[in-house]
């Protein structure tokens, strides 16, 4: 018996597209040993929807409308970071009173997508009751875009060169008030992140990404800042984040629950800003348009919720753009998501795939047509 | 290599080009400075494929930008910088690109999509046409030439009045003239209109073409090329073919059965609406642009001849010539006369006719109203129109029946001519009328009043019942059964070699819609002749055109009135009765647009 080799046999199965905890289309190949991931194999592109392809064939004005729909829970962002590049390449100057409403409302979504992720991650941890409360909190956000823009998740203030809407004494108020609400009914939740057991022993040493790799994996966002780099976009400084003054959350823990503190501080963080860009707003007009076609090539960056988005935009004078690019933070986190799986066990899945936020819809909305076919 | 590439304004970003062979070593300095990868953008050059590779390195962004083509392999960076293999094989997806030692390579599958052949949601076809946001504009739609409104207006708007007559250049040649005679379809499409305020277009295309001075312009013809053309018929559809196949290069002769050109512009319409000298000013510049030779005072009655003269292709455009007879009993008595003659005399021979104390006018055409307004003018204190229908159901334009109107025309409608008594005057008999059912064309049939019959005296009748088509039989061409020549789309007869338009194809219709003829005939005969045609009416799309700032604000702008001369003065002469706008007035009117043809 001693000359008959043993090989070792994997198991191998997929996690996805449709899993019961996953709430993206995306799948991962797995090949476990027992209960240990050995490898991971990511499958992308279910869900293609042509943007890229589209923004090249619209007139780049209603782009804003499609580079909105790239995401649902990002909108506000993506077309705050389309609109932006756009007036790198035309004439537009925007007011100073539009770049701090787009702080305060990019703030907001920031808020409505945390507290979204917060009540999922709660949920993918099995915590239903914690999952209900802040999703509950939630409502707090929701409504004040609803007051805001008319509606609950699509604010669609932005334009070339400025914003659509202005924010009255009494709107603003309101804004005030919904902070201090949803600062109180955070600091409700707070202990069961910050103490209780059940959430730490689901996610403390859980989906590591060591600090030396997680700039070289191009990892962003809340992803990169749980491994202690304080890497935040809105430290460039565009629109009025330049006039604010804010340190990036960052933790050391390089695992699960790192990422989760990140989120869960920067709502604090997110209201704080509110509060002070609505204090330090000037009055003045909320638009200038541009009159000339984008020329040239832009590039803008800007931090969403799940971390940078990168636009890349070639205009060449005319109202058709070349090529509009959009680099979404979830298709940067897939490389370091790999490598946090790998040496974990079966269970430990959810969670760390949930905590990089993964938003697939949005990463893939690319394809090309081929003409004459 | 590294080179500056196309202007960046960003102040962080760096851009260089990089050969394909100095990738890696560039790589290996980025990884060196702990540079972060962000993503990789392709973009399809035709030829080639541009792929920048772009970097964050503190906080700035580096693009390194390699050009390849579309078939060759470009090695993967995966080794370097392992992240980038998504990236990589969503290009290697999109753009059909290879890259070689690529780590978790996915084979070309990693987007779960097929090519898509054909959709019935997107329309147009995908990848065929990009969806147009651009619209005609109402304007431009109604207009039968499809004349570019919209941008005209914008420019004179603008205050570049040389830039609008160029633009209505484009698909008609005598822009003073339709300033002054068009119907102006367009101004029925107006949305300005919904208010009943259209915009005053024929006016601002007035001013256009009066601040330019119908002067010959100094532009190029195309180079010659030795075809020889002849156009009957010296009316808008001539004079369109004419200067449009003259300014393709070829050589163009136009035949006129009178001494002067303009065909039913220069007899059927009065001096006060169009003063002659202006349609001969406008004529004259736009043959000596085009080069067009002008052969007055001959009719021509058979094509042969010309045939075997050498032109390579006839334009047959005479117009609709021959008066519709009453059909009443009495018709050939002395003292009724045709309204062609009676135009024709006064505009072209400049004649004064004695027409007596007392004019009766048979017709609700335009030619009506203008036979009416013509007799007012030569002193006739009583004139009459009588009509068989009512005021609603006149061919002729409302505003032209209120102009007749206020300078003393009366109006007897339903009144429908029986017979012509010969006495002392002449006296007509009226059947009385009352309007019954809609007909085919909307308006509602005139039905006999049992017993209702009127006398009326005049000392002249004006029969204005329209003009029918009479094709002479030397032509040979294929005729219908009302007399006109029959076309093809392209305008093109049953006779090789011979197209037809204007009044002579359809009947007695209006100046713009010859000119749209003329054009296209023109077009055809170009492409017959080894040209490539005239272009068909575009959108262009790269125009810059931003929206008034106020929509709202546009909309409540006035209408400015144009300037018109006061009755009881105009009937005294022929002097132009509408006066135009200047400048200060044509640019508030054309302010008045607000651009439906741009969607934002």
């Amino acid at each position: 018996m001693s000359d008959q080799k043993t090989v070792k046999e994997f198991t191998v199965f997929p996690f996805g597209p449709q899993h019961p905890v996953l709430p993206e289309p995306l799948q991962l190949t797995f090949t476990i040993d027992e209960e240990e991931i050995v490898d991971v194999v990511p499958n992308l592109g279910y869900v293609h929807r042509g943007i890229e392809r589209a923004c090249e064939l619209n007139d780049y004005k209603r782009n804003i409308y499609l580079c909105e729909r790239i995401c649902g829970i990002c909108n506000y962002m993506h077309s705050m970071a389309y609109c932006e590049a756009i007036e790198k390449i035309t004439d537009a100057e925007v007011p100073t009173r539009a770049k701090y409403l787009r702080t305060v409302w990019s703030e907001l979504a920031r808020l409505q997508s945390h507290l979204l992720w917060l009540g999922l991650f709660a949920d993918g941890m099995g915590f239903e009751s914690l999952f209900m409360q802040i999703w509950r909190d939630r409502e707090i956000v929701l409504e004040l875009t609803e007051k805001t823009a008319g509606h609950r998740i699509h604010l669609s203030t932005n334009l070339i060169g400025g914003v659509r809407k202005d924010m009255d004494e009494k709107l603003i108020g309101a804004y005030h008030e919904g902070m201090t609400e949803l600062k109180a009914r955070m600091d409700d939740v707070a202990p069961v992140f910050y103490r209780d057991r059940s959430v730490q022993e689901r996610c403390v040493g859980k989906g590591i990404l060591p600090k030396s790799e997680a700039v070289h994996l191009g990892a962003v966002g809340p992803t990169v800042r749980g491994s202690g780099i304080p890497q935040d976009m809105r430290k460039l400084g565009y629109e009025a984040y330049g006039e604010l003054d804010f340190e990036p959350v960052t933790y050391d823990g390089e695992d699960t629950y790192a990422r989760t503190l990140v989120r869960f501080d920067e709502v604090y963080q997110s209201i704080d800003i509110i509060n002070r860009a609505l204090d330090q707003m000037p009055e003045g007009p909320i638009i200038n348009k541009n009159t000339t076609f984008p020329d040239g090539i832009a590039i803008n960056r800007v931090e969403q919720p799940r971390g940078e988005v990168f636009y890349y935009v070639v205009g060449n004078g005319k109202i058709h753009l070349e090529r509009c690019r959009v680099r979404t933070p979830t298709l940067a986190n897939i490389p370091a998501l790999l490598t946090m799986l790998v040496g974990h066990e079966v269970a430990d899945i959810p969670p760390i795939v949930l905590s990089i936020d993964p938003c697939i819809s949005c990463t893939e909305r690319f394809t090309y047509v081929k003409e004459g076919e | 290599m590294v080179q500056e590439i196309r202007s960046m304004p960003d102040g962080d970003v760096k851009s260089s080009v990089v050969d394909k062979a100095d990738l890696f070593v560039k790589l290996n300095e980025l990884k060196a400075q702990n540079a972060r990868f962000l993503t990789i953008t392709a973009i399809d050059h035709g030829e080639n494929i541009e792929v920048v590779y772009n970097f964050e390195v503190d906080s700035g962004v580096v693009n390194l930008s390699v050009n390849t083509g579309k078939e060759e392999p470009i090695a993967s960076i995966t080794s370097v910088y392992g992240a980038a293999f998504v990236a990589e094989n969503e290009v290697q997806d999109l753009f059909n690109l290879k890259f070689s030692g690529l780590n978790v390579d996915l084979g070309g599958k990693m987007l779960k999509v097929e090519t898509a052949k054909e959709t019935t949601l997107l329309k147009p076809l995908v990848g065929e046409r990009p969806p147009i946001m651009r619209f005609y504009g109402r304007c431009r739609e109604e207009c039968p030439a499809m004349v570019n409104i919209p941008r005209y207006v914008r420019q004179i708007a603008a205050g570049d009045p040389e830039g609008a007559y160029n633009t209505v250049m484009e698909m008609a040649p005598i822009p003073a003239i339709l300033g002054r005679v068009c119907f102006a379809p367009c101004q029925d499409g107006c949305r300005q209109e919904n208010r009943e305020r259209p915009i005053q277009i024929r006016l601002l295309k007035r001013y256009a073409a009066d601040s330019m001075k119908s002067l010959k312009r100094d532009i190029k013809r195309a180079e010659a090329t030795g075809k020889r053309i002849a156009i009957i018929g010296g009316g808008p559809a001539g004079i369109t073919a004419a200067y449009y196949l003259g300014m393709k290069g070829h050589n163009v002769t136009l035949y006129e059965k009178r001494s002067r050109n303009g065909g039913a512009m220069l007899w059927g319409i009065p001096k006060y609406r169009l003063p002659k000298d202006i349609l001969e000013e406008e004529t004259t510049a736009r043959f000596e642009e085009a080069g067009v030779k002008f052969v007055p005072n001959s009719e021509i009655l058979e094509l042969d001849p010309i045939f075997e003269e050498g032109f390579d292709a006839i334009y047959v455009a005479i117009g609709a010539q021959v008066s519709n007879r009453l059909r009443v009993e009495g018709e050939n008595a002395p003292g009724i006369i045709d309204c062609m003659d009676l135009l024709t005399a006064v505009n072209v021979r400049n004649e004064t006719p004695d027409l007596g104390d007392k004019v009766m006018v048979i017709g609700g055409g335009n030619a009506a109203i203008d036979a009416a307004r013509t007799s007012k003018r030569l002193g006739v204190r009583d004139v009459t129109l009588y009509y068989r229908r009512t005021e609603t159901e006149m061919p002729a334009l409302l505003h032209e029946i209120h102009e007749a109107m206020r300078e003393g025309v009366s109006f007897d409608f339903l009144s429908q001519p029986i017979k012509i008594i010969q006495g002392e005057r002449l006296a007509m008999a009226f059947q009385c009328m009352i309007p019954g059912e809609p007909d085919e064309s909307g308006r509602r049939r005139p039905v006999p009043l049992e017993g209702a019959i009127i006398m009326r005296e005049a000392d002249t009748i004006v029969k204005a019942i329209g003009c029918v088509v009479a094709v002479p039989d030397g032509y040979g061409l294929k005729v219908n059964r009302r007399g006109w020549i029959e076309v093809d789309e392209e305008y093109r007869t049953s006779r090789e070699g011979v197209w037809a338009g204007g009044d002579a194809v359809y009947g007695p219709r209006i100046v713009i819609e010859a000119i749209r003829d003329g054009r296209k005939a023109a077009s055809s005969i170009d492409k017959y002749l080894g040209g490539d045609g005239l272009p068909e009416p575009y959108i262009d799309m790269d125009e810059f055109v931003p929206r008034p700032e106020n929509l709202e604000n546009v909309k409540e702008l006035a209408q400015v009135e144009g300037r018109v001369l006061p009755a009881n003065t105009r009937i005294r002469g022929f002097d132009e009765v509408e006066l135009g706008f200047n400048e200060e007035e044509a640019v508030k009117e054309a302010s008045r647009c607000w651009r439906c043809d741009w969607n934002e």
